[in-house]
Formats: structure tokens, C-alpha cells, sequence
């Protein structure tokens, strides 16, 4: 089956002239691949600064100066998102793309109306499309996603909305125009944790219910493990390890991996190792692999650049002692 | 919204003009008081013996303490009695009244003008900031803003009178060949058109040109800079960058973000009118323009206090009635403002 996205060996730097005007290149994705096949829901997860948010942003054409994609491909159906000319990738996103983001408040447009925001999407992808279709279907997503009342709502302005509200909304907007693929970036940060487990629980619902693929960019574990067919380990712009979610907490092969599940605030009160330290430094990256130095198993072959180890279950992990190492 | 909110927010303001206004006319009372000159003398002339001067002083209630000065004041204000002109001796109200359209003339053309450039330069420098055009508006806006007022009217009317003989000479509203309009509105264009007086009009309109152009100049300098900068901020928004991810047409992007830069546009060029109205003073001045704004300038340079009274509180007034439109407009624009009337 061909997957739904693929991304190759995707880099994306900043480059900005610094005070002197000497060029000084952040390298912040180094490489990353992962894919995903269709109906699936595949979780990418890593520390603050490991370059997941800017993933989805380099594929979905998002970026802004000084970052830049700088080789890679991002094949979304077949077609490479990083090459489409800009009104190409237009007609994607929003319509067979749908893109949910960690600040719904801030994200809706504060001066126009939520039926009217719901309807603009639907007419700006289906020209013809008339405005009292495009409110009876707005109306329709607002119930699917939970929201009371919804023939109200559609006259409620942003700022009348709670922070669970506006990230319903927001889910409604990215789904109205039946996308096959969700790209869902932090959905629940900065939400109540009641209402975290509500958005997940919807999230993952209607992407089962209408076949859409779904990454989910997190920093928490749990909610891979709790709403993830699939995971994708991030550290510096690279992914680590990635698999189905099962083999990779059952058998996590990539010391970073490793790290992190132990890190987990039920293990850590086990008195666990905790991932120490911070990551590299985007300016000046090391050869080879990019986690030596807060590796505790680093040697000195950990100076070349690790394979990437294809291991039981269908999981692989980037590193030249994966599949020799316990957790 | 509602014409209930609207009536709400309207009382509500009403309520606070009073206090507003009272403050204001206190200070403006107390600094002409203490401005140092005796009023009195001036007006009995040099020739006066102390016992003319006394009967003077009697006669204006200005032997009383500054409080009941004050008082009196107040009442005759409420009553619209602003006191007279030591100069001219006609009722103050009378004298700004009769300048008002002079004036608004002015400073309504030439903000206006200023907006209509300056709000799109903005927009357009915003789109691609750094870039040619950016630089080019930043260096002009700059000019703009270091520009001295008078200056810049003195070197209109030395190139464009004095050298080229484009413009007529800057003394006063309308020709001293042609007869003025009969007052309708008060400004000699409009009445000489709404007479079907062709040539008075064209008179008029060219009078107002050179005026009118620098105090365009004058507003679009700053209005370039804010909007430019309100825009790049409603660039950088998460809901721009939102919509991107939506795919929005280029069309939609362009409305989404002239709608959310207008509320703090808005309000910038309400700031500017009323900021200008000051600074139009100086360009009536140079232009011998015969508006409030040289009038008043006129009665501080001699001491004639019940007139700069009249003048400062017109201005407080104008202030307020401005501020009033502009939240009107923003209410209009703004939800949220909306909400919280």
C-alpha cells in the first residue's frame, strides 16, 4: 500500500546573517523520514526543540524566513509537497490536508464569525460551493465535534469561546472539507487536562470513523501510548526510532527512547536514569550521532553516523547498538 | 450590535465629558491666570490713572478670588457665554464659531488625504518588508516626520508661489479679487459651488491646495509608520499563519488582514486629528488663514485670555468628539469592543 505521507531525509535550516553579517546556519531538522500509511494515527514525539512542530511546518509550506527546507521530499499521496508550486499547495491544505494547532484561541480569526470562518474554508476549496450550504455543513461539524447548541455557535465570535471550545472549532475547520490527512500540533496544550483527554478521545474518533490518516505531534508519551498506532521519535531533527507503538514501549532500542519512557513520572519515582542535559547545539552538530553526548553507552564508533537498525516488530532505530541494549 | 449598546456607550460617555470637561476648563482657566500678565492694565491702555484701572478690575468681577472667578466662569460657560474678546469685543463663542469651518476645513481634507496615502503605502510596505518599496516609504515617512511644520509651509509657498507661480499667494481662504460666498456651511469651496459660483469656488480650491498638501504631509508621515507596523504584527499572527494553513485564497488573506489592521488604524488616525488640530494652527498662521487655530494663537501672543479660554476648551471638546467617533467606529469594527460596552 502506498502511504499516505513519506517524508525522506527532510532538512530544514535557519539562515540568518548575524551581527558581523557572517551566514550562521541553525541546522534544526537533520534528516528526518518517517511515513504513514492511510487511516492510521501516528505519533511524533521528542523534547521541546527537537524539531516536530517544524516538521509539520516544513511540510505543510508553512515555514517562515530564516527557516528554510533545504533538501528532502514530503510525499503526500504520491505527489512531493516540498516541489508543488504555491497555489498547488494551496488547494491541499485546508482541503485534503486539515492542520489542528496548540493555540486555538489565538489561531481563529478574531473578527469574523465561527459559521463564517467554517464557511470560508469550504468555499475557498469548491468554488459554486453557496454560503447557505457552506453554513448547514459548518452547523453539521459543529455537532460532530461535540459542540452544543451548534446552530448558536455559528454567530459566536472566537472570543466567546473557551480554550476546549476554540480547539473543537478548530478541529471542525480542519476537518469540514474532508481531508485524508490530519496534522495535529499539540492539540491540547495549554488546555484543562479533562478537556485534554476530551479532545484526544474526539481526535482519535473521527479520524477512525472517516478513514483519516493523523500525526499527532507530542511531548507526552502517555498520549502516544494511549491514542497512537505508530510512533516517531524525535531528538535534534532527526527521528531515532519509530515503529508501531507497541514493539517500541515494549522494547525501546534507541537509548534517547529509552530515556524518555523512563522518565515517565511513574518511573521516575523508581528512581530511574532521567534524560540529563541539553540538546546539541544547532550551529555546530557533531559528526556521527547526535545524541553521544548524553549518551551513556557512547563510544567511539558513535562518532560516524548510525544506520538506521531495522528490528523485531517492525520497528527501527537509529543507532549502532540498537538491538543489543535493554532498557 | 445593537442600537441599545450603542445608546448605552453614548450615556455612559456623556456621563464622563462632565468631570473631563470641568478639569479640563480649571487648568485652562488657572494658566491663563497665572501667566503672569495683568489683563486689566492692558485693557484700560497706558493712558489709565489707578482709579480707571480699579473700575475695570470691578467691572470684570477680577477683584474677586480666583475661586469665585472661577464659579462665575463655569455658569456663564454652561450657559455658553465664553465672555468676550478683549480685543475685538465680539462674544468669544461667536468669533470660534465663525473660524470653525476655516479650520476643519483644513485639518479634515488634509488627514484625510494623509490617510487615503498613508494606509495604503503601510499596507503595501508591510507585504514585503526590507523590500524596495519599504525602504523608499520608511525614508519619506522619515523626511515627513522630521519636517518642521512651518517650514514646510514657508518652502511650499516660496516654491510653489514665490518660484514657480503654480499656487496663488497664501493670504487667506479665497482671492482678494474675488468676492466670498455667502456662509451656507462656512467654507468658502462648498458655499461658492452650492451658489454655482464657478469662479469663487476655483478660487477657494486653489487656496486650500498648499495648506491642505502639507498638512497631508505632515499626517501621512506618521500613519505610513503605524500602519506599516500594525500590519506586520497582524502578519505574524497565529491566525495568519492559521488561515495559511487553511489554504485561504489570496483574496480572503488580503481582507482578513486589512479587517484586523483597521481597528488599530482607526484609532491611530483619531489620534492624529486630534493632535493635528494644534499643529494646524501654525500652517493657518503661515497662510493667514483666518481659522480658530490662528485666532487663538493670535490671543495667547496678546494676553487675550478669555479668548484662549474659549480656544483651549474648544480644542479639549474637539479632542473628546473625536475619541467619541473613533470608539463609535471600533465598536462598529470590533466584537470584542463591543462586548465590553
Amino acid at each position: 500500500m502506498t502511504p499516505l505521507l513519506e517524508v525522506r531525509d527532510l532538512h530544514t535550516h535557519f539562515i540568518a546573517r548575524d551581527l558581523d553579517n557572517r551566514v550562521r546556519v541553525a541546522r534544526a531538522l537533520n534528516g528526518v523520514s518517517f511515513s504513514l500509511a492511510p487511516g492510521r494515527i501516528l505519533g511524533l514525539v521528542g523534547e521541546t526543540g527537537a524539531g516536530k512542530s517544524l516538521t509539520a511546518l516544513s511540510v505543510l509550506g508553512l515555514l517562515k524566513p530564516p527557516a528554510r527546507v533545504v533538501a528532502g521530499q514530503a510525499l503526500f499521496e504520491g505527489r512531493d509537497l516540498l516541489a508543488l508550486p504555491p497555489n498547488e499547495l494551496n488547494a491541499l491544505r485546508g482541503a485534503r490536508i486539515g492542520l489542528v494547532v496548540q493555540s486555538p484561541k489565538t489561531s481563529l480569526d478574531p473578527l469574523a464569525r465561527i459559521g463564517a470562518q467554517l464557511a470560508r474554508v469550504q468555499r475557498a476549496h469548491r468554488p459554486g460551493l453557496s454560503e447557505a450550504a457552506a453554513q448547514a455543513r459548518a452547523a453539521e461539524m459543529l455537532a460532530a465535534v461535540g459542540i452544543p447548541d451548534p446552530e448558536r455557535r455559528l454567530r459566536a465570535w472566537p472570543h466567546e469561546l473557551s480554550g476546549g471550545m476554540a480547539q473543537r472549532v478548530l478541529i471542525a475547520l480542519a476537518l469540514v472539507n474532508e481531508p485524508t490527512l490530519l496534522v495535529a500540533d499539540e492539540p491540547t496544550t495549554g488546555l484543562d487536562v479533562t478537556v485534554q483527554a476530551q479532545i484526544l478521545d474526539l481526535l482519535r474518533g473521527l479520524a477512525r470513523a472517516r478513514g483519516i490518516g493523523a500525526v499527532i505531534i507530542t511531548h507526552d508519551l502517555g498520549v502516544v501510548a494511549h491514542y497512537c498506532d505508530e510512533a516517531a521519535v524525535m531528538f535534534a531533527g532527526q527521528v531515532v526510532e519509530h515503529g508501531p507503538v507497541g514493539p517500541i514501549f515494549a522494547a525501546p532500542a534507541h537509548p534517547y527512547t529509552q530515556a524518555l519512557i523512563a522518565a515517565t513520572p511513574e518511573r521516575l519515582q523508581l528512581r530511574a536514569r532521567r534524560p540529563s542535559g541539553s540538546p546539541p547545539n544547532l550551529y555546530a552538530l557533531p559528526e556521527g550521532c547526535l545524541y553521544r553526548d548524553r549518551c551513556p553507552r557512547a563510544e567511539a564508533r558513535c562518532a560516524t553516523p548510525p544506520p538506521d537498525v531495522a528490528l523485531q516488530g517492525g520497528h527501527a532505530a537509529r543507532c549502532h547498538f540498537a538491538g543489543t541494549i535493554a532498557a | 450590535m445593537g442600537a441599545a449598546a450603542i445608546g448605552r456607550f453614548l450615556a455612559r460617555r456623556a456621563l464622563l465629558l462632565v468631570p473631563l470637561l470641568v478639569v479640563v476648563s480649571f487648568l485652562c482657566f488657572m494658566l491663563v491666570r497665572l501667566g503672569g500678565q495683568d489683563p486689566v492694565a492692558m485693557l484700560a491702555g497706558p493712558t489709565a490713572t489707578a482709579a480707571e484701572i480699579e473700575m475695570v478690575r470691578t467691572t470684570l468681577a477680577l477683584d474677586q478670588p480666583l475661586w469665585a472667578q472661577f464659579a462665575v466662569w463655569l455658569g456663564n460657560v454652561l450657559q455658553g457665554d465664553l465672555g468676550r474678546s478683549w480685543i475685538s469685543n465680539r462674544p468669544v463663542l461667536t468669533e470660534l464659531l465663525d473660524r470653525m469651518p476655516a479650520t476643519l476645513e483644513l485639518l479634515l481634507y488634509g488627514v484625510g488625504i494623509g490617510a487615503l496615502v498613508g494606509i495604503p503605502v503601510g499596507l503595501k510596505a508591510a507585504q514585503k518588508p526590507d523590500g524596495a518599496f519599504d525602504q523608499v516609504s520608511r525614508f519619506l515617512s522619515l523626511l515627513g516626520f522630521s519636517t518642521p511644520t512651518y517650514w514646510l509651509a514657508l518652502m511650499a509657498l516660496f516654491v510653489f508661489f514665490y518660484l514657480l507661480d503654480w499656487a496663488p499667494p497664501g493670504m487667506g481662504r479665497i482671492s482678494l479679487m474675488v468676492d466670498p460666498p455667502d456662509r451656507i456651511t462656512g467654507s468658502y469651496m462648498w458655499d461658492a459651488l452650492l451658489q454655482g459660483r464657478m469662479e469663487a469656488a476655483r478660487s477657494a480650491a486653489a487656496q486650500l491646495v498648499l495648506p491642505v498638501a502639507c498638512i497631508a504631509i505632515i499626517s501621512a508621515a506618521p500613519i505610513i509608520k503605524q500602519t506599516r507596523a500594525i500590519a506586520l504584527e497582524v502578519l505574524s499572527s497565529d491566525y495568519v499563519r492559521y488561515a495559511r494553513a487553511q489554504g485561504l485564497p489570496a483574496q480572503d488573506m488580503r481582507r482578513m488582514v486589512l479587517r484586523n489592521s483597521m481597528v488599530p488604524v482607526v484609532t491611530f488616525v483619531g489620534t492624529e486629528l486630534a493632535g493635528l488640530i494644534g499643529t494646524t494652527a501654525l500652517i493657518e498662521y503661515v497662510f493667514a488663514w483666518g481659522g480658530v487655530g490662528q485666532f487663538g494663537l493670535t490671543a495667547i501672543i496678546q494676553g487675550d485670555f478669555a479668548v484662549v479660554q474659549g480656544y483651549v476648551l474648544m480644542l479639549a471638546l474637539f479632542s473628546v468628539l473625536v475619541f467619541l467617533v473613533v470608539d463609535l467606529a471600533v465598536m462598529l469594527l470590533e466584537p470584542r469592543a463591543a462586548a465590553r460596552a
